[in-house]
C-alpha cells in the first residue's frame, strides 16, 4: 500500500512540474506584498482577489514547493509576542520566479485569447 | 501578550506534531490571525489542514522511511498480537467464568477494566517506540501503524458487519471488534504523541 501510494504521489509530482494554481497566487501575492510577504498578508491578498478563504497550512505547502524550485526564498524574522512567541517566516521572489511568473501570465493570456471574451 | 487564547487541545496537538522552524511561523500565522476575532472552529479547520498537510508533506520527502516505518510498525503489532492473543483468549474465558456474560459483551463489564487499561498501555508503549524509533517522521510512522492496523482487520470486521446485518447475535462481536480496534488506534497515537520532543514556545529556532 505504502509503495503504491508512493509511486502514485511521484507521479503527482512529476506531473505537477509547472505551477499548479495556488502555487502561481501565491507566488503573484509574494510579488506584490514585497517585504512585507509572510503567511497572514499572503493569504489575506489571495482572499481579497479571489474572495474565497484559504488554508494557511496550503500557503505553506506551496511556499515549501516555490522554495523548493528556488523561486522564491525566506528568511526568519524576530519572534513576536502577539504571535505567542514565535517569529515570521519572510518570503522574496527570486529573479528565476519572477521570469516563471512572466512566462505563466504570457502563456494564460495566449492560451485564453479569443475564448474567454466579453461574452463569455 | 496575545489576549486571545486558541483552543488548547489544536495549539497543543500543533505544538507537539509540528515542531519544526517552518510550523513554528505557520503556527505564530495562526495565532496572529486568530487575535483578528477568527472563531474556534476556524482555528479547529486551520490545525486539521496543518496537520494533515503536514503527513502529505512527510511521506513525499521521506517515502522509504514511510515504507520502513509502516514494515516496522506492522511487525510490532503482529508480535504483539502473538503474544497478546493467547492471554487476551484466557482472560476471556476468565470474564465469562466471573461474570456470566457468554458474548463479548463481558468485556464491556467492570471486571474487564484493568484488562482494557492494559490493551491501551500496550498500545501506547507500541506508539512511542515506532515514534522514537522515526524520530524525524513520527507523526507519519505512527498513523501508518494505525492504518495498518485498520486494514489488516478490516476484512475480519466487514465479515462481522455483514454477519450483523442478518443475524442479531453477531452484533456484540462487531461492537466489541469495533470496540478494540478503535482503543489500539487512540492508544497508538497517544503513544506517538507522547515520543514526540516538543520544542516548546521561546526555544531557539534551529533544524
Amino acid at each position: 500500500v505504502v509503495l503504491l501510494f508512493g509511486h502514485f504521489i511521484t507521479r503527482i509530482d512529476e506531473m505537477a512540474e509547472h505551477l499548479g494554481t495556488i502555487e502561481l497566487m501565491v507566488l503573484l501575492a509574494v510579488l506584490r506584498l514585497r517585504e512585507e510577504a509572510y503567511g497572514v498578508p499572503i493569504a489575506r491578498e489571495i482572499s481579497s482577489h479571489t474572495g474565497r478563504d484559504v488554508l494557511l497550512g496550503s500557503i505553506y505547502a506551496a511556499l515549501a514547493r516555490l522554495e523548493q524550485k528556488g523561486l522564491v526564498v525566506s528568511r526568519l524574522g524576530e519572534p513576536a509576542a502577539e504571535r505567542g512567541g514565535r517569529a515570521k517566516r519572510y518570503f522574496r521572489v527570486t529573479a528565476v520566479g519572477r521570469r516563471e511568473a512572466v512566462q505563466l501570465r504570457r502563456a494564460v493570456l495566449s492560451l485564453s485569447h479569443g475564448v474567454l471574451g466579453a461574452s463569455a | 501578550m496575545t489576549s486571545r487564547v486558541p483552543p488548547r487541545l489544536a495549539a497543543w496537538l500543533l505544538r507537539r506534531v509540528r515542531n519544526d522552524e517552518t510550523s513554528d511561523a505557520l503556527v505564530g500565522d495562526l495565532i496572529e490571525e486568530y487575535q483578528t476575532g477568527r472563531s474556534a472552529a476556524w482555528y479547529w479547520k486551520q490545525a486539521l489542514a496543518v496537520l494533515a498537510l503536514g503527513l502529505l508533506a512527510d511521506f513525499r520527502s521521506h517515502k522509504l522511511l514511510a515504507l520502513r516505518a509502516t514494515l516496522f510498525g506492522g511487525a510490532l503489532l503482529w508480535l504483539l498480537g502473538v503474544v497478546e492473543r493467547p492471554l487476551i483468549a484466557l482472560a476471556f474465558q476468565w470474564l465469562v467464568l466471573e461474570t456470566g456474560v457468554m458474548t463479548r459483551s463481558a468485556w464491556a463489564t467492570p471486571l474487564a477494566y484493568p484488562f482494557v487499561i492494559l490493551w491501551c498501555l500496550t498500545g501506547v508503549l507500541a506508539g512511542w517506540v515506532i515514534g522514537r524509533t522515526h524520530q524525524r517522521v513520527w507523526a507519519l510512522a505512527v498513523v501508518l501503524a494505525a492504518v495498518v492496523q485498520i486494514l489488516w482487520n478490516a476484512s475480519w470486521t466487514w465479515t462481522l458487519i455483514v454477519a450483523s446485518m442478518d443475524a442479531e447475535r453477531y452484533r456484540p462481536y462487531l461492537a466489541g471488534t469495533l470496540g478494540f480496534q478503535v482503543i489500539l488506534v487512540l492508544s497508538l497515537l497517544a503513544g506517538g504523541l507522547l515520543s514526540a520532543r516538543p520544542r516548546g514556545v521561546g526555544a531557539p529556532l534551529g533544524k
